[in-house]
C-alpha cells in the first residue's frame, strides 16, 4: 500500500542574512528525515523546543522549501505537481495549531472560517452544499450547527480548537498535522480534544502527525513514536515498546523528565534531572547531538555521529552504545 | 494556629466590571507552615493566580479584596504600599511563568540581582554583586561571573527562569510564591528547575506556594495540595492522599483526565464534561455542580461548606458528610 505521507532523506535549512555586506547563508535545521505514515495511523513526534519538530510539520505540508530529499503525498512529490493540481491536493493535507484562538480570524463568523477552505478546494460548490458541509464538519467535532453564526471571541479555548479541527476536516483530508494541539488547553479540555481526534480518526480513517512535547499525551494517541533532537531523528519505535523502554539515552531522559501524578515515584526521581547544556543549532556538535548531556557519554560520542540503525521489533535508534 | 508562617482567612477577590462584579476568589482560608511546599491546583478561571497576586499587592486596579492574610504578625492585605514593599523585598518573593516579563531587558543580570540587596538590605554594591554571582552559581548558571555581566535576552528560557529564581532567593525569603514557574519550559528544563526549587527550599527552609495546573509537578515538589475551582477550595490534603485517593469529584476528574506513562493506558482519556468557569456571578450552590456527573439536587442550591475530612478538608455534599 502506498503510504499517505512519506519523507525520504528530507533536509531543510533556513536562509539567514549575514548582515549588510556578508552573503546570506543556510542554517541547516532538519537532517535526513525518513518517515512513512499509513492511513488510520498516528505518528507522534516528540522533542524539546528547537529540535525541528514544527519545521518538519511544515516541510511535510510543503509550506517551506527543502534543501534535499523528497516528500510524497500518496506517492506524489508536491514539488513536482503542477500549480493547479498542487492547490487541489492541498485539501488532503491539513494542519491544526497550538494557539486555537490566534488561528481564527476574529472578524469572520465560525461558518465563514470553517467553510473558507472550500472556496479554494471546491470552488464550484453551491451555497446549500457548502452549508451542509459546514454543519457536517461541526457535527464531527461535537459542536451544534448554530456555532456557524458565532464569532471566535465567544469561544473557550477548547471550543476554538474544535473549530480549528472542523476547518481542517472540511476539505476531506487524508492527513492532519497536529502541531501541539492541546498544549494551551486545560487538562480536562485536553482530554476532550485528544479523545475527539481519536474518534475522528476512527470514523474517517485519517492519518495524523501529532507533534508535542508532552510524552504522556503522545502515548495516548500515537501508534508510532519518533524522537527528535537538534534536527535529527534519534529514535523511532512502535508505541508500546517505546513506553516500556526507550532505547536512546535521550529518549530515556525525555521520558524520565515528565512528572507523573505519583508522589512516591516522583520523590525517587528528584535530583535526577539532566545536566549540561543543549548545544546551539547554529553550532551543532560534530558527534552525537546528545553527547553534551548524555549520562552515558563516551569519547567516541563526541568524535563521531552515530547513524540511525535498524533494530529488532521494527524500531531504530542512533546511538553508539545501544544494548541489544 | 500560632506556628503558621502564613494564615489566610476568608480571602475574597472581586473585580469591578462594566456589567457588574465578578468574584475571582470566594472566602478562601488556608494555613502554611514554615518550610512547607503547598501546591495550589486549578484550571483557568479557578482564581489560583489571583490568590498569589492578592498576597503581593499585585491585583489589577479594579480589584477589591476582603479578608485577612497574616504573615509575621502583619495583615498583608491591609498594608500601606511602603510597608508592603518592605515585606516583598525581604521576606516574600515571587516568580512568574514568563521570566522575560519580570526581568529588565536594559539592565545586566548581575546588577538586577544586586539591586534587591542594596535597596532592601542596605548592602554595599561590591558585596551585593559578589552575592549575586554566588547565587547565579548556586542555581547552576555556567560561568556565573561572566553571566552576571550579560543581559536577559542573551539567556535561554530555562536559564532566564533560573536567573529569576536566583533573584527571588537572593534575599533569603521565608516565603516564595511561584506562579506556574515551569509551564513555559521544556520538560527537561522543567525537571532541572523543579529539582533546584526543592533542593533550595530544603536547604534554606523557604516555604513555597506553587500555583500549577499540572498534577505531575505537584507530585514532584509539593507536601500538601489545595484544589481550587471557580474561586473556592474544593479539597485540601497531603500530596499522597490527593494524588492517590482524592475525594472530591473534581479532584478525581482532574487526576483521571491527566494522561500518564507508567500506568495502564485507558482506551480513552477520562474527561470532565463542559468547560471551566469563566467569570460571571457566583452560583448559589457548588461552583463545580454544572460539570459534576454526581451532583444531587442540593448541589445546585446550597454551597457545600469546607469541613475537616481525614487530615485535610473537603467541600462536597456527597462525600463530605460523615454518616
Amino acid at each position: 500500500m502506498t503510504p499517505v505521507l512519506e519523507a525520504q532523506g528530507l533536509s531543510v535549512g533556513y536562509r539567514i542574512s549575514g548582515g549588510l555586506l556578508a552573503r546570506s547563508r543556510v542554517l541547516p535545521i532538519l537532517h535526513d528525515i525518513n518517515l512513512r505514515l499509513e492511513a488510520g495511523q498516528t505518528l507522534g513526534i516528540v522533542g524539546e523546543s528547537g529540535c525541528g519538530k514544527s519545521t518538519l510539520g511544515r516541510a511535510l505540508l510543503h509550506l517551506i522549501p527543502r534543501d534535499g530529499g523528497q516528500v510524497l503525498w500518496n506517492g506524489d512529490d508536491p514539488a513536482s505537481l503542477p500549480r493547479d493540481a498542487l492547490r487541489r491536493r492541498r485539501a488532503e493535507m491539513q494542519i491544526i495549531f497550538q494557539d486555537p484562538i490566534a488561528a481564527l480570524d476574529p472578524r469572520m463568523t465560525l461558518g465563514q472560517i470553517v467553510s473558507r477552505p472550500l472556496a479554494t478546494f471546491e470552488p464550484g460548490l453551491s451555497p446549500a452544499d457548502r452549508s451542509a458541509r459546514v454543519a457536517e464538519a461541526l457535527r464531527l467535532v461535537g459542536l451544534s450547527e448554530d456555532f456557524a453564526r458565532r464569532y471566535p471571541h465567544e469561544l473557550s479555548g477548547g471550543q476554538a480548537q474544535r473549530v480549528g479541527i472542523a476547518r481542517a476536516l472540511i476539505g476531506k483530508p487524508k492527513v492532519i498535522i497536529c502541531d501541539e494541539p492541546v498544549s494551551a488547553l486545560d487538562v480536562s479540555i485536553q482530554a476532550q480534544v485528544v479523545n475527539l481526534l481519536m474518534d475522528i480518526q476512527a470514523e474517517l480513517g485519517l492519518a495524523l502527525v501529532f507533534i508535542s512535547h508532552n510524552l504522556a499525551v503522545v502515548r495516548q494517541i500515537s501508534h508510532r513514536i519518533m524522537v527528535m533532537c537538534l534536527g535529527r531523528v534519534v529514535e523511532e519505535a512502535p508505541r508500546d515498546a517505546f513506553y516500556v523502554r526507550p532505547l536512546h539515552p535521550y529518549a530515556q531522559a525525555l521520558k524520565a523528565a515528565v512528572p507523573e501524578p505519583d508522589p512516591v515515584a516522583e520523590r525517587l526521581r528528584r535530583g535526577q534531572s539532566l545536566q549540561g547544556e543543549l548545544p546551539s543549532i547554529a553550532r551543532p556538535p560534530p558527534g552525537c547531538v546528545f553527547a553534551s548531556r548524555c549520562p552515558l557519554v563516551q569519547p567516541l560520542c563526541h568524535a563521531e555521529r552515530p547513524a540511525l540503525q535498524a533494530l529488532p521489533g521494527g524500531r531504530c535508534a542512533a546511538c553508539h552504545f545501544i544494548e541489544e | 494556629m500560632t506556628d503558621s508562617l502564613l494564615s489566610i482567612t476568608d480571602l475574597s477577590v472581586h473585580f469591578r466590571l462594566p456589567d457588574g462584579e465578578m468574584t475571582a476568589l470566594d472566602r478562601v482560608s488556608l494555613d502554611l507552615a514554615p518550610g512547607e511546599v503547598l501546591g495550589i491546583v486549578g484550571e483557568s478561571g479557578s482564581g489560583k493566580s489571583q490568590l498569589l497576586f492578592s498576597l503581593m499587592g499585585l491585583l489589577a486596579a479594579n480589584a477589591r479584596v476582603e479578608g485577612v492574610a497574616l504573615f509575621g504578625g502583619q495583615n498583608l492585605l491591609a498594608l500601606s504600599p511602603r510597608a508592603l514593599d518592605r515585606v516583598r523585598g525581604v521576606s516574600v518573593s515571587m516568580i512568574f511563568q514568563d521570566p522575560m516579563t519580570s526581568l529588565n531587558p536594559y539592565q545586566r543580570v548581575g546588577d538586577q540581582l544586586a539591586e534587591g540587596l542594596v535597596v532592601h538590605q542596605g548592602m554595599g554594591r561590591r558585596a551585593a554583586h559578589a552575592a549575586a554571582v554566588a547565587m547565579l552559581d548556586r542555581v547552576r548558571i555556567p560561568d556565573a561571573a561572566r553571566a552576571a555581566l550579560r543581559y536577559p535576552h542573551e539567556f535561554s528560557g530555562g536559564m532566564r527562569q533560573r536567573v529569576m529564581i536566583a533573584m527571588a532567593l537572593l534575599v533569603k525569603p521565608k516565603l516564595l510564591l511561584a506562579d506556574e514557574p515551569t509551564t513555559a519550559l521544556d520538560v527537561t528544563i522543567q525537571a532541572q528547575v523543579l529539582d533546584l526549587m526543592s533542593e533550595i527550599a530544603r536547604e534554606t527552609g523557604t516555604a513555597i506556594i506553587l500555583v500549577t495546573h499540572d498534577l505531575g509537578v505537584v507530585a514532584r515538589l509539593c507536601d500538601r495540595v489545595v484544589v481550587l475551582y471557580g474561586g473556592r477550595i474544593m479539597e485540601e490534603g497531603s500530596a499522597e492522599t490527593m494524588l492517590s485517593q482524592p475525594s472530591h469529584p473534581y479532584s478525581r476528574g482532574l487526576l483521571q483526565a491527566t494522561p500518564r506513562m507508567e500506568a495502564e493506558m485507558p482506551p480513552r482519556l477520562v474527561t470532565i464534561p463542559g468547560t471551566p468557569r469563566s467569570g460571571g456571578a457566583m452560583l448559589p450552590g457548588c461552583p463545580f455542580a454544572p460539570r459534576c456527573t454526581e451532583r444531587i439536587a442540593e448541589c445546585d442550591r446550597v454551597q457545600p461548606p469546607l469541613v475537616p475530612q481525614g487530615a485535610g478538608r473537603l467541600a462536597c455534599h456527597l462525600y463530605g458528610v460523615q454518616p
